[in-house]
């Protein structure tokens, strides 16, 4: 008898699956000029709800849990904790000054900041909302990513143009690698075998053994018709599988899409006036980019790799995150 | 004494440029906007259609041409935009790719002519201004030296600078005001283009 319900309930189950082809996220998007978050839901594709934050907001992290929203007022040289059911400014964080990208290790706790003005990255337990360590780095520290095992932190800094390897226990400097011009973002591939860089002015992607500190691949970007100024790599994402990279090209309006594994560049898919960042949905269905100049968060459909569709947001948008759950 | 109230005022004057204005860094000296001077809209960056030099020229198709100077006019809505494009599409024939091609190309020509036109008069405001600047600064070296041989005392310096001075802040002042927003022109005109571009798309 208890198997016959416990089968039922697995039949049941999986005919609501297959009845709800992708389960509902909320995606948050920081609007640099409008001091507010705008929140997505990933099955409407609409803003549902627009959150005042501080001024000038740029990264933005969501809590393992999913229950707390990380946000950089840069201009008020804080990080907003925001509770994502009641929309509500809960505490600001003790960031350093003018924090503008960070990485949350996957615990929830610390938070690894990078202080642009102060050539520093700040570790900083999120509990307690006390510094940790502060760990000298180059000159405008930007990307900030950890390691999936949690033992290194990167930073990359935009002036020096190098990635920045930082023992995550020690908090010591372990080496640094120079990459092109302006690194801006950071990324491990979920096996932690490969390191991403973007570099905005050089136009390249440097493709990182982070175990060797040497790079591996270099990956360049054409776009018929475009000048190589044009195109500025900023925001990096890949898929879990480590098959697929998804690269915003700012000024290029474009999303270059590549293959991981041969480093080929596949397809650009056109999105919006200045795209800066990108973030999948925990499912890898769906990637939405922000798109600086037309105020707008275009939608891609990762299988079919096109655009699905344009949403409007707040005031040129700039960082963004999806809901874990 | 004197001098440093007619300093002060001046100083006070130019100040209200600094924090508005945010003069580009780079050495091209007539643009004031901190957004950085960029050339015409290339058709590459907002469109991933079909190549607008193969489909042949835009104003020979003239009911293209008739829908793209109408799309671009900033007159027309962009909510009315999509039923314009529509009615063009289904009357457009075989060659609907091309002719929608057409419709592009003309809306960015006529586009990047008015935004050509929109950064020359945002150079020759900017000339205006330091002109102005320049103006502002020899008035109150000018107070300064009367002053100075009149030997006045600083409230009639006060009285003295309300003439021609008071003017000229108060025109500087209230194009400094002004200036985001016309910096803000170029952008505004690439967004319309791009708006447009990514209608005309959809219906490829």
């Amino acid at each position: 008898m208890r198997g016959v319900t416990i089968s039922a309930l697995l039949i049941g189950c999986a005919v609501c699956c297959a009845a709800c082809p992708a389960a509902a996220y909320q995606v948050y998007v920081t609007n640099e000029k409008g001091n507010s978050v705008s929140v997505i839901d990933t099955e409407k594709l609409a803003v549902t709800k627009t959150i005042k934050v501080g001024r000038r907001p740029r990264g933005v992290l969501v809590s393992p849990d999913g229950k707390e929203l990380y946000i950089c007022a840069s201009d008020d040289n804080g990080i907003q904790v925001v509770d994502t059911s009641s929309q509500k400014i809960l505490r600001t964080l003790n960031s350093g000054p003018d924090p503008e990208q960070f990485a949350l290790n996957p615990s929830g706790n610390p938070l690894y900041i990078a202080n642009e003005d102060d050539s520093q990255v700040t570790v900083l337990d999120v509990e307690k909302n006390q510094i940790v360590a502060r760990v000298p780095v180059g000159v405008e520290p930007e990307g900030m990513a950890l390691s999936p095992d949690g033992n290194v932190l990167v930073n990359t800094s935009e002036v020096t143009s190098m990635a920045h390897f930082i023992d995550a226990h020690t908090f010591k400097l372990i080496d640094s690698v120079l990459v092109d011009r302006r690194p801006r973002v950071a990324v491990f591939s979920k096996d932690g075998s490969q390191l991403w860089v973007s570099s905005e002015i050089g136009g390249t992607v440097a493709v990182i053994d982070p175990k060797a500190h040497k790079i591996i691949k270099k990956i360049k970007f054409d776009v018929p018709g475009l000048t190589r100024q044009e195109i500025q790599p900023v925001g990096v994402r890949l898929t879990s599988d480590g098959k697929t990279a998804f690269i915003a090209l700012g000024p290029a309006n474009r999303v270059a899409v590549v293959d991981a594994q041969t480093f080929e560049v596949k397809k650009y898919l056109l999105v919006g006036l200045r795209v800066w960042h990108l973030a999948l949905t925990p499912d890898e269905k769906l990637l939405f980019t922000t798109n600086g100049n037309s105020n707008d968060v275009s939608v891609i459909d990762v299988p079919a790799l096109k655009v699905l569709k344009t949403i409007p947001v707040g005031l040129a948008p700039l960082g963004v995150v999806s809901s874990p759950n | 004494m004197v001098r440093l109230v007619a300093f002060g005022l001046c100083a006070a004057l130019l100040g209200f440029a600094a924090p508005t204005a945010g003069w580009a860094a780079d050495d091209d000296t007539d643009w004031p906007c901190p957004q950085q001077r960029t050339g015409a809209i290339s058709a590459a960056a907002v469109w991933s259609g079909p190549d607008i030099a193969k489909t042949g020229r835009w104003d020979d198709d003239e009911e293209a041409a008739v829908l793209a100077r109408k799309l671009a006019s900033r007159r027309t809505p962009l909510d009315e935009m999509d039923g314009l494009i529509d009615a063009f599409a289904a009357k457009a024939g075989a060659d609907k790719d091309d002719r929608l091609t057409h419709v592009f190309a003309g809306v960015l020509e006529i586009v990047n002519s008015e935004r050509d036109r929109v950064m020359a008069g945002v150079a020759r405001y900017a000339r205006g201004q330091k002109r102005l600047a320049d103006k502002i600064r020899a008035e109150a070296d000018k107070i300064g030296d009367e002053q100075e041989n009149k030997d006045l005392s600083p409230a009639q310096t006060l009285d003295l600078a309300k003439t021609d001075l008071k003017w000229d802040r108060r025109i500087f002042d209230e194009r400094a005001h002004a200036l985001s927003y016309v910096c803000e022109t170029p952008t505004l005109l690439e967004r319309r283009v791009f708006e447009i571009a990514r209608k005309i798309q959809e219906r490829l």
